[in-house]
């Protein structure tokens, strides 16, 4: 009849188990990230994340993790997922409080409908959801802490009840109060402005709070210039020159994010027969797609075809092309007006110049990356 | 009554009835044994001021007079209990009983509409909950002699959950208003269990550990307790948030044996704190504030003192006090709450009634047998997470039939406010809903 000291009696609260195998390998993942502080970071949000995740997809099979999560793992806490249409990001802490990081409040396309506030009790191998607020909570009732920039909510605002969660979640109450708040629009950085401010935060232990918010908060809302981020404070060599790649073949992180270099034979009736063309699997709508670059005599093609033989882009596809600070530029666009074979653009690119693409409808785990050339 | 008894009937035609059986007649053997206790001959000295030094385990009496009930604090030393009275409450009624006296009731419900501006009715609630608050001290003392670890005495546990009076008040909802003091005794109960549970993690770890585990509001209510000026403590703040962001553990095995910063990483410490802040501070001072910052916290135990009646920002808004239940309004107010209650019971009972049979069991093991998750995941042999996240939807489906009606017939809009009110109203309702009948009576006025 002996409760352990660790016991969680609150019934409005979700209590979960750690298991020490799972502890031990997600630690062991991240050994390779250089310092301490960012090994930590991004251990306690991926922890979180493997833990929670079967309970997340128990709400939706489809639930979809923000993709390419380590590069925000190693600077901000948090992980945002959508699950069922919503956005929520999960805020694992190692006390009880929710003290939300200003990134996922202020960046328009990170702001999230729910907030779960998430205790990590590594001594005691549990973790427990006890909260949760909205967007619109913590705008408009959240203290913002500025040394810390974080938002967080008095304990009698919190909603301390994962049940209500639910309802409005898996079950069918809807709420009557917007789960967004506003926020204004960050500037838009210069990639001159970018590079600077990713050589000045390379070396930085907190780089979050370095410079003003609106610079950063631009900075890491960009994909590629996040993962320009993570690989200088990991002092990784260039992964997206595209020469280099032809030279020595696709980088380990360009692989990672699934391009290949494939044989040229199937453009060989091309007039122009290419070196080497690189491909890249897309999934759009549940159809399988592919991006293709390969250098033309002054140039790059990038085409977007289907994977299936013969197969089709519906109306209405558009890709398109834009420069590393998302400008667009004459004929950046190709759009689908009636179903075609393939869809394609031909740009002539500076040497180091930075490149863009997008596909619309937007694959499934698309990410922003820039190309170089 | 009947839901209790189709319940019942429910669980004994499962395969864990028989140890079932046994759970219920233990608890049956300890409320009847409070019963008893409180039965105690000593009821006799109820009244203010007497200090009667007797034995474990003696319980006080309860107060049988009203007007008592709504003016006196339990005061309870280390083998000794009294009723004090505090006269600025007693002055206060006496006002008003030369009118004709409302019930308990009404009272009852006329503070809990003005508890928040108005620091008498405040008063007179947490007097009034000096009962139910007892009891769950005593209960969780038991709890914690049973292993739970942690070593607080009776009389600290009192008062760290009177402490959370507020919070308690903020939750209950008067429009449901059957029971405050069921209510109450389960809130107070797990607010205890939450603070024993705290104060084991303290115990267990080293000093930069707990620095690390602490929470912004328990560090603040901490360094406040130990006396330090809002300035010093605005300062310690900002170090300790810069350490958290910079020293994490190396090997996650070790997490409540940090031993602290290396030199390099307090001058990386000290450099954050001195961009932030003047004058600057170098990093042996630094190290000293945060070691005088984990002592607070390892001293700080909460205690409800004479400080808390008088706090400032309320003292302001003290209005003079209206009687409740002169006017027809306000009987007329009650007789709607009443009929709210009522409906409000219905869709629950409805909802709860609609619940596939295993939910309703987790809930009458939960909510009345007053087993733990980890004691029903043995029971049920479940994994805990399996439990909660049972427990949580059982309650989200009562949440979303509650919404519903009040959407429906109240045109209530849902906001998260609201979905907190319901949360806490489905809660209040399965507590008194589950509650047996032995209990309900121990926290009611004899009439």
């Amino acid at each position: 009849m002996s409760d352990s000291a660790s016991t969680f009696e609150d019934p409005t609260a979700l209590f979960f188990e750690i298991p020490a195998l799972l502890q031990a390998k997600v630690w062991q993942t991240h050994t390779v990230l250089g310092d301490s502080v960012t090994h930590w970071q991004a251990y306690l949000n991926d922890l979180t994340l493997q833990v929670l995740l079967p309970w997340v997809q128990a709400y939706d099979a489809q639930a979809q993790v923000m993709p390419q999560p380590l590069p925000y793992w190693t600077v901000v806490t948090g992980t945002a997922l959508t699950v069922a249409g919503q956005r929520w990001v999960l805020i694992p802490a190692e006390s009880d409080d929710l003290q939300v990081p200003q990134e996922w409040v202020d960046i328009p396309q990170w702001r999230a409908d729910y907030y779960l506030a998430v205790t990590v009790d590594l001594a005691q191998h549990q973790l427990r959801v006890w909260a949760w607020a909205t967007h619109h909570q913590l705008k408009t009732q959240g203290q913002y802490y500025s040394p810390d920039r974080t938002y967080s909510l008095h304990e009698l605002d919190l909603v301390t009840d994962l049940g209500a969660l639910w309802a409005v979640t898996a079950g069918c109450l809807t709420l009557d109060e917007p789960t967004l708040a506003p926020v204004p629009l960050l500037p838009v950085l210069t990639t001159t402005q970018a590079h600077s401010l990713l050589q000045r935060l390379a070396q930085s232990l907190l780089p979050r709070l370095e410079v003003p918010f609106a610079l950063w908060g631009s900075l890491l809302a960009h994909g590629g210039w996040r993962q320009a981020l993570y690989e200088g404070r990991q002092g990784l060599p260039e992964q997206w020159s595209l020469p280099q790649w032809l030279r020595g073949g696709v980088s380990p992180l360009g692989q990672a994010w699934g391009w290949l270099q494939v044989s040229v034979l199937a453009e060989s009736r091309d007039q122009e027969v290419p070196k080497a063309t690189f491909v890249r699997p897309l999934q759009i709508l549940n159809q399988e797609y592919e991006l293709r670059v390969l250098p033309l005599g002054l140039g790059w093609r990038f085409q977007l075809r289907p994977v299936l033989y013969a197969g089709q882009i519906p109306t209405g596809f558009v890709l398109s092309l834009w420069t590393e600070d998302q400008q667009s530029f004459a004929g950046n666009i190709a759009h689908a007006d009636a179903p075609v074979p393939v869809l394609y653009i031909d740009v002539a690119l500076e040497p180091g110049e930075g490149i863009i693409w997008q596909v619309e409808p937007t694959p499934a785990a698309y990410c922003q990356e820039i190309l170089r050339f | 009554m009947a839901t209790w008894t189709a319940s019942w009937n429910g669980i004994c035609a499962n395969s864990a009835s028989c140890k079932l059986f046994l759970v219920e007649l233990h608890n049956l053997l300890v409320i009847l044994e409070i019963f008893q206790l409180e039965e105690y001959p000593n009821s006799g000295d109820k009244v203010s001021g007497t200090t009667c030094a007797i034995p474990v385990p003696a319980h006080p009496p309860k107060r049988q007079d009203p007007t008592t009930q709504f003016c006196t604090f339990l005061d309870i030393g280390r083998e000794s209990w009294a009723w004090r009275e505090e006269p600025r409450l007693r002055r206060n009624l006496a006002q008003y009983l030369s009118t004709a006296p409302p019930s308990l009731e009404v009272w009852v419900s006329h503070w809990l509409g003005g508890w928040r501006k108005d620091i008498l009715a405040r008063q007179h609630l947490i007097a009034y909950l000096q009962e139910p608050c007892y009891w769950a001290a005593w209960k969780t003392e038991q709890w914690v002699q049973r292993g739970a670890g942690g070593s607080y005495d009776l009389a600290e546990l009192f008062q760290i959950a009177l402490l959370k009076t507020d919070i308690i008040l903020h939750k209950y909802n008067p429009r449901l208003g059957s029971n405050l003091k069921g209510y109450a005794f389960q809130a107070f109960k797990n607010c205890m269990r939450d603070e024993v549970q705290k104060q084991t993690v303290v115990a267990l770890a080293s000093d930069w550990s707990l620095l690390r585990q602490t929470s912004r509001e328990l560090l603040t209510q901490a360094l406040r307790h130990h006396g330090l000026p809002e300035a010093t403590i605005h300062t310690y703040l900002l170090v300790w948030q810069i350490y958290r962001d910079c020293y994490v553990p190396r090997q996650p095995q070790r997490v409540t044996r940090l031993t602290g910063p290396d030199p390099v990483l307090w001058q990386t410490i000290s450099e954050r704190y001195n961009r932030e802040i003047s004058p600057s501070a170098q990093p042996a001072e630094l190290s000293q504030w945060l070691l005088v910052a984990a002592q607070a916290i390892r001293n700080f135990r909460p205690r409800f003192t004479s400080l808390d009646f008088h706090a400032p920002d309320q003292e302001s808004l003290v209005d003079r006090l209206v009687a409740p239940g002169s006017s027809p309004f306000e009987q007329l107010q009650y007789a709607t709450e009443q009929q709210y209650f009522v409906e409000l019971a219905q869709v629950l009972r409805q909802a709860l009634a609609q619940l596939p049979p295993a939910q309703r069991e987790l809930l009458e093991l939960y909510y009345g047998q007053g087993l733990g998750q980890k004691e029903l995941a043995r029971l049920l042999q479940k994994n805990q997470c399996t439990i909660s996240r049972q427990l949580t939807q059982c309650r989200g489906q009562l949440v979303v039939a509650l919404g519903q009606w009040s959407n429906a017939a109240l045109h209530i809009q849902i906001t998260p406010g609201v979905l907190k009110e319901l949360g806490a109203a489905v809660d209040q309702w399965l507590t008194e809903n589950y509650q047996s009948a032995q209990q309900l009576q121990e926290f009611s006025p004899d009439e």
